[in-house]
């Protein structure tokens, strides 16, 4: 077991870099092992995506989660998220020797462990070559800082996208041109050049992959709630990579027939539904009992994730980048946290939920220091609320027994 | 006496608030105990901010009429969510604080300064004159003078005995600047040799290094030669011209304010390593002073260290959890740094 543990970043390298491996991968998928059509869909969207990055001469970028996809896929650029690929080496088991190695590295403990588990993946080789990094300033002031340092590190350029507090016209004004300088550095340092129809094709995805979308969050206003929320914490990961591919429009269309299906039939993937929880910020990506203790146990169905929220609105793509610009400049948690409180709250009654939960994520600052203001807009209108501790990757940050505790007194509360 | 409007980042040009009659006073912890603020963010929050939190979430208003935000971090952006519904001290303007410092940023931050002007002017009915303005750039320029020669005579030990460094820099960036001016002239005036051998080493920090730290240094046989904080090198803007129109001046005080050694918030790497690597060939070590969750500072850390140690130069690093005093384990880590650069 620690021989494997030890070749294992070597293997996944090589499997990485392998053709060998994207036809074993397409083979499985033909044979239909996932039964899902949005499963296969997202298989067969990392599979192309895993052989762009890793193809000879391949000109990936690296991106922070809030840097719109769109404009990538638009300059025929594979983008490359750290933080997700830190959540998925999160739910492969391999944080434990990630965070160990950025530790080794000088990253104090006390950081974010997306971040810090991204610095110790990429220092075991895990990443792609990438030919740039490109962040936007916005929401969290720790991804575009690591952006920075690996761009420092690996000797390629790193371009910042800075984003205003305010969502008025100047700022979307200063957002756009600085998109523009951008686009302009990305087409130099990858060779790819700009193509303004590729780029409005990519805008045209996106809008058919949100309608999609946005249908998907209607259905899930059902009762019974149709999906497993713990199913649908990727939705961050999906709204940053998909949106702008092809891939994003398949996989929303068949997501959306799929819970069409079942609501249509008044079925759900969760049979024991007594309470609807709204669940803010993300979830623990390592093997744990807390989702499904809490779904199947106690029967609370997460009937919507804060991060599912489709929060945009249609793109114009007769202005792509100023329409790339205003989508930066929507999102919720920009700017005071009563925005988010206010958006918190629409959901909360649009999903008639019972109670709130917050996943209070050690090191999310920007999320945590929210709360304070979240919690009392939701107490003023009578919606229960609860805070769990934990951490989203390092499982050795969530403590089973007082979160169980804590949940079940919720839960019991709910009753009452 | 001006009434007083208090601050919190470097990168507010402080020019603006004292043309228009009032003393800026820079923000800065007083030691309280940061469990007071713990009600309103959380457990793990910048310990920083958190401390100044505490100073004001009881109900004193410290004698200010108002305070001025900056878009600075994370942690800015959440003490004004809660101070704009906890503390009793009006927020007069949240400034739209670029990270950049090309010219369409230079230009957005000259906007937000005169939106700034606009609200200031509106909410207490005065009117900033290109006089008063250009008067009060003069008055600071002139304090930028002297603090770099002061930092000249750091640097070569040459500071008058019994000047406390830590706590003269409080003084400068809270009390009238001409009065202020006036001290550092008297202080120019000595002849000072506080530099005695010992390893040289420059502090670290990100709103200050506490004057404990430096303290403790100097009694301990070593010597600060320079300091990198917001109380210190950060501070010093270039010269701003003081001739022209009110918006003349702030386009100026705009570039000239981007353009300050970067903090980490300008993700500027290779800018922060440029104004470090200053003081090299001066240096035997570095000892950085960080806020304990201070996400910016610690991110930017890794990389800070391995340049450093590439030139030679061995870091220590401490986290600073807001408390006045230094902690023993911290006491004991600086012996051995400084044992350690004696060897």
């Amino acid at each position: 077991m620690r021989r494997w543990e030890q070749l294992k970043p070597a293997f996944l390298r090589r499997l990485a870099r392998s053709h060998l491996a994207f036809g074993l991968a397409e083979r499985a998928l033909a044979l239909k092992h996932l039964p899902k059509e949005q499963d296969q869909v997202l298989l067969r969207f990392a599979l192309d995506l895993g052989e762009k990055l890793f193809a000879k001469d391949a000109r990936g970028v690296g991106a922070n989660i809030f840097f719109p996809a769109e404009l990538l896929y638009g300059l025929d650029i594979p983008p490359f998220y750290p933080e997700v690929a830190s959540g998925l080496g999160a739910s492969l088991g391999m944080a434990e020797e990630g965070l160990a190695k950025a530790e080794a590295a000088g990253y104090p403990g006390d950081l974010c462990t997306f971040h810090r588990n991204a610095v110790g993946m990429k220092l075991r080789g895990l990443f792609p070559p990438l030919r740039a990094y490109v962040a936007t300033s916005h929401i969290c002031d720790v991804a575009p800082q690591i952006m920075a340092n690996f761009a420092y590190e690996d000797e390629v350029p790193f371009i910042l996208v800075d984003v205003p507090p305010e969502r008025d016209e100047e700022s979307v004004d200063y957002v756009e041109r600085q998109l523009e300088a951008a686009v302009e550095e990305l087409c130099v340092v990858t060779g790819a050049s700009f193509d303004i129809d590729r780029l409005r094709e990519a805008i045209r995805l996106s809008n058919q992959a949100r309608r999609y979308a946005i249908e998907v969050m209607e259905l899930r206003r059902a009762s019974p709630s149709p999906l497993r929320g713990s199913g649908m914490f990727g939705q961050l990961a999906l709204i940053a990579f998909l949106f702008g591919s092809p891939h994003g429009v398949e996989y929303y269309r068949a997501l959306r027939d799929y819970t069409h299906e079942l609501v249509e039939r008044g079925a759900s993937e969760q049979a024991n539904q007594r309470y609807r929880l709204l669940w803010l910020h993300l979830k623990p990506y390592y093997p744990n009992q807390l989702l499904a203790h809490l779904e199947d146990e106690l029967g609370a169905a997460i009937v919507f994730e804060e991060m599912s929220l489709v929060w945009w609105d249609e793109l114009d793509e007769r202005r792509p980048l100023r329409a790339l610009a205003e989508k930066i400049l929507s999102h919720p948690s920009l700017g005071p946290a009563k925005h988010r409180a206010e958006v918190v709250l629409k959901l909360a009654r649009e999903f008639a939920v019972d109670g709130v939960v917050h996943f209070n994520h050690w090191g999310c600052h920007q999320s945590t220091g929210a709360l304070r203001i979240v919690r009392d807009r939701l107490r003023r209108e009578g919606i229960p609320f609860l805070e769990i501790d934990g951490d989203c990757v390092d499982g050795r940050n969530l403590q089973w027994g007082p979160l169980l505790t804590r949940i079940e007194g919720f839960i019991e509360m709910l009753e009452g | 006496m001006r009434p007083k409007i208090g601050y919190f980042c470097p990168y507010l040009p402080k020019e603006i608030v004292y043309a228009l009659g009032f003393l800026p006073v820079r923000l800065l912890p007083r030691g309280e105990q940061e469990a007071e603020a713990t009600a309103f963010l959380p457990r793990n929050f910048c310990s920083l901010v958190k401390a100044i939190l505490a100073d004001f979430i009881g109900g004193d208003d410290h004698g200010l009429e108002g305070v001025i935000f900056l878009d600075a971090c994370d942690g800015y952006r959440r003490l004004h969510d809660v101070w704009r519904e906890f503390v009793p001290v009006e927020v007069l303007d949240f400034v739209a604080l670029p990270r950049l410092e090309t010219p369409l940023a230079q230009e957005r931050y000259h906007q937000a300064l005169r939106l700034l002007v606009r609200r200031l002017e509106e909410r207490f009915e005065r009117e900033l004159t290109a006089e008063a303005l250009g008067q009060a750039v003069m008055i600071y320029n002139h304090q930028r003078r002297l603090l770099r020669t002061l930092h000249e005579r750091e640097r070569h030990g040459a500071l008058p005995a019994g000047v406390d460094y830590g706590e003269l820099m409080v003084q400068v960036y809270s009390r009238d600047p001409e009065l202020m001016n006036r001290r550092l002239e008297a202080i120019l005036e000595e002849d000072g040799a506080n530099g005695a051998g010992g390893p040289r080493l420059m502090l670290v920090g990100s709103i200050r290094v506490k004057p404990e730290l430096r303290r403790t240094i100097e009694e301990l046989g070593g010597r600060v030669v320079a300091e990198d904080s917001c109380l210190d090198l950060r501070e010093l803007v270039d010269e701003v011209n003081p001739e022209g129109s009110v918006d003349d001046i702030l386009r100026d005080l705009a570039a000239r304010y981007l353009s300050i050694p970067p903090c980490p918030r300008m993700r500027d790497l290779r800018g922060r390593l440029a104004h470090l690597l200053r003081a090299d060939g001066h240096l035997d070590g570095v000892v950085c002073c960080y806020y304990k969750f201070c996400d910016l500072f610690l991110a930017e850390f890794p990389l800070i260290r391995e340049e450093l140690r590439k030139r030679g130069l061995p870091v220590l690093l401490l986290e600073d959890e807001g408390q006045p005093k230094l902690s023993g384990q911290a006491l004991t880590r600086i012996e051995a740094f400084l044992e350690m650069l004696r060897q």
